[in-house]
């Protein structure tokens, strides 16, 4: 009776008292009786997952009954919190051996507390409430519960509101494609509304843009950004192995100066990039996502080739543009993980024998954190062993899972080059291999094509690129699961348990089509996660807090700000040499990583940004306010329906009524250019713009009248601010086209709108 | 709506775990009349060996086959109550701030692996979702400054509840100090002050009305978190007058300098320093020692920077690792992860010249009183969780909000920091 009443307290509210109820529950050992259909009726499934798995046995078993783990042999096998569908594979192997007893009890509660040389030692005391659910679970094993519950994530996916179609496409062409909707796009979802989304999304996946995005999305994984500068990437190509790796810096290898100026350029950045180029070839030409590990070869230009000293195949030496596949002979290429920028940015030592390459393999294209392994508790005292990473539970549990791959990366040296070991690999570490497979003997000499090949074939591969799709498309990493004594573990679980499903699916999509990541991407992008735009009104507090946890709204990194504003200004945020600030003087400043020294993107804004920001207002709206007025009104951006010459009152004060209608439309076109807003003539936000034009042109207008030599305005606007060339071809304007004054104060009023949207929070998130 | 009242409704949409904190009580005054405490947390990457530094071992013989360390044990050299590693630099370090140190050896990080030691050493606690203590500072002692905490990395998760922020070279700021002015050493304005004003008042109007919008919970908290920063104190030009005219060549004592600039400017009340190279599976005393006499000559030159700017009375700093490294020396002379660690506290708040906690001669923790913090082989290893309960005591967080969103389990250890 007093489990009955348990059962109608939801599980984020009454924890604690759940497992203080659970002796009698075990005890009470007759189920059958319960409803099914009353109120709280709580599944064997659930009960499982909330007060075994996630109270103690994902952290206090899983550790080493895990495939991988010290107790992988046992019957006791299960899957971590990564693996979809994990808690009905769990429940099954557990249920399996809850049925099993030695002298009468059952064998899962005898191993538990440490009975039967159990290798883990004494996991639960019996007064611990972690046994006594246990043996709760046991006992509902042995007497089935007619109870069904719906999972969690149904319940908060139907209380996410999804943003409409036509905001969607903004989010969708902005993050895939680095560009705004076009017409035809709008178009089709004004008449098509939802349904014509994934046909869109599908075109936009095979735009250049989307495989710039992934590469971006790759590499800040890879960080390749390490090797940017100078000649830092031909450096890593070993002079032995290729005499002419510095063809671009060496007059006697290249005397044409033109040619070694342009391959200055291209080569060292081409190298540093050399997996994001592969990946983005493997995208483009529609192929499995395994190549990017599994390819045999290199994808380069003939200037690039070069370094390599391959020189055939390209019909022009010098057009950076002419990318082949290529193969160096002798060198058994294996996709990214041999390329110099890989095996240099993830380097090794005689001591560490390789096993940082193997934890960024598991973590970039397993879904596997080896580190997470071997985070629970353990007790350092209890090493002895001589080699403890072969022989004690506490270190095995992440060695017997990282060292096989360490060991497939033996012929590459710390320097990246082919260099496969005279003597064998080291005897004292887990044999080379994957799982529970051994490196044949027969291909060690490639030995990671083997690796390659085995990787892509796991079912956790998948999830790999998934996970980093979701870094990419949400600004977040993947939601860790929950820790049972996380205050906050009721919203986390919900949130939790709707992104798996979402993930799972996205993963199954890619398994369903040949590996192929669009089918990854296209799931994402379409699914709540990506989509969320709100939450139902009547949701309660914990859905509204595992809805924020879930996406929506993100600022945005200073690469998506930089598209951003190259999308709706039609320029970067430029600096004396054209180049974008935000991609090099405040790149860091603003959140973003290097590759080398700053790895972590910051994700929330900070008042250095905000300084950013208000900076990049300001001359953004003083740089191209006043070019875009030299343009013809038809190939105008931002003010396609008024002139610098619409001043919104006369010199008496009265209002010109034309002027005032075309400014208030320009204002509502700029809100839907750069905010991406569709407002209605009259709305509040609209109104509150249109203010800060008047009043800015009111007072400007009387400090222009008043004249600067008086303390007032001056009619010709600052240097910085006037138009004297073409900002399309860059012409010298002649002077009927330039615009160097500003007497009616129109232009400056305009340049403070401008500002004033730049810096909003709906143009720095997205 | 008042700033208050606005962040409060967003809070009010369930989202604290995003949202930043509320303001409980404005930051008014100028920097030199500040009396809020300041924090330093220095971070040594990779996990670092105590026995090199304030948990000296050292070997009897050159031959001991158990020798812990390379150094000769009659070398170690004691300040006061403190012994420390014969190295030059750790000494230095000793000699002048032992009177402010407290030594905590034998702390148990209960892990091997480095994300979840450097997430329990700087959170408390072994799991992820917990802040770090320094984002919990920020948002519970000066939830109105924008750049309240600094980082430069080490474990600097923030679950949202205060702005992360990295401090660059002085000429990158100078532009950012007067986004107002076309160059930032010249009078011309891109507006007139009054437009200036007008633009912002817009921009605060426009977020208010943003919370009575229908917009997803995550696009309310961003945009109290945008508001949050444009109605704090965000003078950007106070730090630009605190910045040193030159930043030292040496990157960890650049971070220092950069550190109690924010500080210094009122700005900031809370940071990370890391350094990275103490992760010495390989040839240990050659790459390990060098890391550590690096570490040590910083947090000295932090010290003795705050003291300069005037603000070291109010400066409380806390030196740690991910975990330690194995008693023995390893085939390639390396040493490996070991759960056993150190950590330093030094500064406001602190009793100096003290060691709690021990180990023994080959390097495994001893267990304390709880009540007498004396050597007990019937006590509890002293844990990260206890030093953060004390630590969390100390910066006024136990019996606050964040205290009870991000609990620790770990007993509250009497006078631990002494005080």
């Amino acid at each position: 009776m007093r489990f009955a009443i348990m059962r109608v307290f939801s599980w984020a509210a009454c924890t604690a008292a759940a497992l203080l109820c659970l002796p009698s529950c075990a005890s009470g050992g007759k189920h059958t009786s319960v409803d099914p259909g009353a109120a709280g009726c709580v599944s064997t499934r659930t009960f499982f997952e909330q007060q075994v798995w996630d109270a103690f046995m994902a952290d206090n078993c899983a550790g080493c009954h895990n495939p991988q783990g010290v107790a992988r042999n046992t019957q006791l096998v299960l899957q971590g919190n990564s693996t979809p569908g994990n808690i009905d594979a769990n429940l099954a192997v557990v249920a399996k051996l809850a049925l099993v007893t030695v002298q009468g009890e059952p064998l899962l509660l005898r191993k538990a507390r440490g009975d039967l040389d159990h290798g883990g030692g004494v996991r639960l005391t019996t007064d611990s409430d972690g046994y006594k659910a246990l043996a709760a679970l046991i006992d509902r094993v042995q007497n089935p519960v007619p109870c069904t519950d719906a999972p969690a994530s149904s319940a908060l996916a139907a209380r996410v509101t999804l943003l409409d179609a036509t905001t969607s496409l903004r989010r969708l062409t902005l993050t895939l494609a680095r560009r705004l909707p076009t017409d035809a796009e709008l178009q089709a979802v004004a008449t098509g509304d939802e349904a014509a989304l994934p046909g869109l999304v599908d075109a936009m996946l095979n735009e250049e843009g989307f495989y710039q995005r992934m590469a971006t999305f790759w590499d800040d994984k890879l960080l390749t950004g390490r090797y940017m500068g100078g000649s830092s990437a031909i450096n890593l190509l070993d002079g032995t192995d290729y005499p002419q790796h510095n063809w671009v810096n060496d007059a006697k290898l290249e005397p044409d100066d033109n040619l070694r100026k342009l391959g200055q350029s291209v080569v060292n950045t081409a190298l540093a990039h050399e997996p994001l180029v592969l990946l983005a070839h493997v995208l483009r030409e529609h192929r499995s996502f395994a190549e990017v590990l599994t390819a045999n070869y290199l994808y380069e230009d003939p200037l690039t080739a070069r370094a390599y000293g391959v020189t055939t195949g390209f019909a022009n030496p010098a057009d950076p543009a002419e990318l082949h596949e290529i193969q160096v002979p002798g060198i058994p290429h294996t996709g990214v993980l041999t390329t110099a920028a890989f095996l240099n940015r993830f380097t090794t030592t005689p001591t560490n024998r390789n096993r940082h390459r193997a934890r960024t393999v598991f973590d970039l294209f397993l879904a596997t954190d080896i580190l997470k392994l071997g985070q629970r508790p353990i007790d350092p005292t209890q090493v002895t062993d001589h080699t403890p990473t072969l022989f004690n539970a506490d270190c095995t549990v992440c060695h017997t899972v990282m060292e096989p791959v360490a060991g497939t990366f033996q012929n590459w040296d710390d320097k990246g080059r082919y260099r496969p070991p005279k003597d064998g690999w080291y005897p004292d570490m887990w044999p080379p291999g994957f799982g529970q497979t051994e490196l044949p003997a027969a291909d060690r000499p490639h030995a990671l094509q083997w690796l390659a090949q085995a990787v892509v074939a796991d079912d956790r591969f998948a999830m790999g690129a998934v996970n980093v799709l979701v870094e990419g498309l949400l600004g977040r990493k993947p939601l860790p699961a929950p820790a049972t004594d996380d205050p906050a573990f009721a919203v986390k679980k919900l949130a939790w348990d709707l992104e798996q499903v979402e993930l799972a699916a996205a993963a199954d999509a890619m398994r369903g089509n040949q590996l192929e990541l669009r089918a990854a991407v296209k799931h994402l992008v379409l699914s709540p996660l990506f989509r969320v735009g709100g939450v139902a009104p009547d949701a309660s507090d914990d859905e509204r807090a595992a809805v924020a946890l879930i996406g929506g709204d993100r600022w945005l990194t200073p690469e998506e700000l930089d598209v951003k504003v190259q999308a709706t200004i039609g320029n970067v945020w430029p600096r004396w040499d054209g180049k974008s600030w935000l991609l090099n003087d405040y790149k860091l400043l603003y959140g973003g990583i290097d590759g080398d020294n700053v790895t972590a993107r910051v994700r929330s804004p900070n008042g250095v940004m905000l300084a950013i920001v208000k900076r990049m207002g300001n001359e953004m709206a003083c740089k191209f306010v006043t070019a875009d007025f030299t343009r013809a009104k038809d190939k105008r951006r931002l003010f396609p329906l008024v002139e610098h010459t619409y001043s919104p009152e006369d010199a008496n004060g009265f209002a010109i009524t034309q002027a005032q209608t075309a400014i208030r439309q320009n204002i509502q076109h700029l809100h839907a250019l750069l905010l991406g807003e569709t407002l209605q003539l009259g709305d509040d936000e609209l109104e509150r713009t249109w203010q800060l034009f008047l009043e800015t042109w009111r007072e400007g207008q009387a400090a222009v009248a008043l004249g600067s030599k008086n303390g007032g305005e001056d009619p010709w606007l600052n240097g910085n601010c006037a138009a004297h060339t073409d900002p399309d071809t860059g012409a010298t304007l002649d002077d009927a086209h330039k615009i160097e004054q500003d007497p009616n104060y129109v232009l400056r009023s305009w340049m403070a709108v401008v500002s004033y949207l730049m810096q909003d929070a709906r143009f720095l998130h997205q | 709506m008042h700033r208050r009242d606005f962040l409060h409704l967003a809070g009010l949409t369930g989202l604290t775990l995003l949202v930043p904190s509320v303001a409980r009580r404005s930051w008014a005054g100028s920097p030199a009349a500040d009396s809020t405490r300041l924090w330093v947390f220095v971070h040594a990457g990779g996990g670092w060996d105590p026995t090199l530094l304030c948990d000296p071992k050292g070997q009897t013989s050159a031959d001991d086959p158990n020798a812990v360390d390379h150094y000769d044990a009659a070398t170690i050299a004691s300040y006061g109550n403190l012994r420390c590693a014969p190295l030059p630099k750790v000494q230095a370090f000793f000699a002048a701030h032992g009177d402010k140190v407290l030594v905590l050896n034998g702390v148990d990080t209960q892990t091997n692996s480095h994300d979840a030691g450097t997430r329990f050493t700087w959170s408390g606690h072994l799991n992820e979702g917990w802040p770090c203590l320094a984002a919990l500072i920020a948002a519970q002692t000066a939830p109105d400054r924008a750049l309240a905490f600094v980082s430069y990395g080490g474990y600097d998760d923030t679950e949202g509840v205060a702005p992360l922020t990295r401090l660059g070279s002085p000429d990158t700021f100078a532009r950012l100090a007067k986004p107002e002015f076309f160059d930032p050493t010249q009078p011309a304005r891109f507006h007139t002050e009054a437009t200036t004003a007008r633009i912002e008042a817009a921009a605060q109007a426009r977020l208010q009305a943003m919370a009575n919008r229908p917009m997803s919970p995550r696009a309310h908290a961003n945009a109290a978190a945008l508001y949050a920063l444009r109605t704090g104190d965000n003078d950007l030009g106070q730090l630009i007058s605190a910045l040193p005219a030159k930043l030292d060549p040496d990157p960890l004592k650049q971070q220092a300098q950069l550190i109690v600039a924010g500080f210094q400017s009122g700005l900031a009340v809370s940071a990370n320093m890391t350094r990275g190279g103490f992760d010495t599976h390989g040839d240990h005393d050659a790459n390990h020692i060098p890391a550590m006499e690096n570490l040590m000559e910083s947090v000295g030159f932090l010290w003795d920077t705050a003291v300069s700017a005037g603000i070291a009375d109010r400066l409380t700093v806390v030196v740690g690792s991910d975990f330690g490294r194995t008693p023995l020396y390893n085939a390639g002379k390396g040493k490996d992860h070991w759960s056993i660690t150190s950590v330093l506290a030094m500064g406001a708040g602190v009793t100096g010249n003290r060691v709690v906690g021990a180990t023994t001669p080959d390097f495994r923790a001893q267990t304390v009183n709880q009540a007498t913090l004396a050597l007990d082989p019937a006590g509890v290893r002293l844990t990260p969780g206890m030093v953060h309960r004390s630590l969390r005591q100390l910066a006024g967080l136990e019996g606050t909000q964040w205290a009870a969103k991000f609990p620790i389990s770990d007993p509250l250890l009497p006078q631990l920091l002494g005080g």
